[in-house]
């Protein structure tokens, strides 16, 4: 039963990168991944460790699959100053004790660093949802990961074109 | 860290759900940032913002240096009555801001 479930993970994975990237990025991307499945490490690491997003990706989810979908990212399309881009990141849910969003993650794909931030919710929070402002480097695929109360795991993605890049330099 | 800004709705009833915004003034230096001699500039973010109404936790969000400087927050919370939030924001030097706001339902 666990074997068919990964392959499918996989095999998603890659046809997002090869979307996104080169098939050079695509085959990394692949490797990077089995080596996660084999090793747990601490989810947030202090130091600029160079990791790919795909990593930081797994090393929060695990084994879990992707549910894509049900989060809204209101992004702009083209952000003139990749210093400040305004995000806002709605999850579709009920916020009861029962069932609730746990948490909604922001990964960029070519940062130096992948992940931007935690964002963590209570039922007592209403509504899962969320606006600040982030820093990207150039052009790319922004991904939103939200952890349910049951620990599902949803994601969404959306490519933001970046005029001035920002992460300083 | 200057003194931070808080916006709340100037009406609420209980069982509303509403927005909370802020924002802090702070430099939110990278660490891969390197000055005019080559050095690089050491790492200085607000890692760790909470939100507490009555004591009860409602919000926290955990910066990485892919957040802007000066960051603004927008989130929300199922109002239970009235009470008084608590905003704390601590960077990688320690320093540690603490902003208490009153929330009276109508």
């Amino acid at each position: 039963m666990r074997e068919p479930r990964r392959t499918t993970t996989r095999r998603d994975l890659n046809r997002r990168d090869i979307l996104i990237a080169s098939g050079t990025c695509a085959l990394a991307a692949s490797l990077d991944l089995v080596a996660v499945i084999a090793q747990e490490k601490p989810a947030e690491i202090k130091p600029p460790v160079p990791e790919t997003w795909q990593t930081a990706l797994r090393n929060i989810t695990g084994d879990a699959k992707l549910i894509e979908g049900r989060i809204a990212m209101d992004l702009p399309e083209i952000a003139e100053n990749g210093n400040v881009v305004p995000f806002t990141l709605v999850v579709d849910s009920p916020m009861t004790a029962q069932a609730f969003v746990r948490s909604v993650r922001v990964f960029s794909t070519a940062n130096p660093q992948p992940l931007i931030g935690t964002f963590r919710f209570t039922a007592e929070s209403g509504k899962a949802a969320v606006s600040s402002r982030m820093r990207l480097a150039k052009t790319q695929d922004v991904i939103a990961l939200a952890e349910l109360s049951d620990g599902t795991f949803l994601a969404s993605q959306k490519n933001v074109k970046v005029t001035i890049g920002g992460c300083g330099g | 860290m200057n003194k931070p800004r808080i916006r709340l709705p100037e009406v609420v009833k209980v069982g509303d759900i509403i927005e909370i915004k802020t924002l802090i003034s702070h430099v939110m230096e990278t660490g891969q940032r390197k000055d005019t001699d080559g050095k690089t500039v050491p790492r200085n973010i607000i890692s760790v913002f909470q939100a507490t109404f009555n004591g009860r936790p409602v919000f926290q969000a955990e910066f990485q240096p892919g957040i802007s400087a000066n960051p603004f927050l927008s989130f929300h919370m199922r109002v239970p009555g009235s009470g008084e939030f608590e905003f704390t924001w601590i960077d990688d030097a320690g320093v540690k801001v603490i902003e208490r706001t009153r929330l009276t339902v109508a």
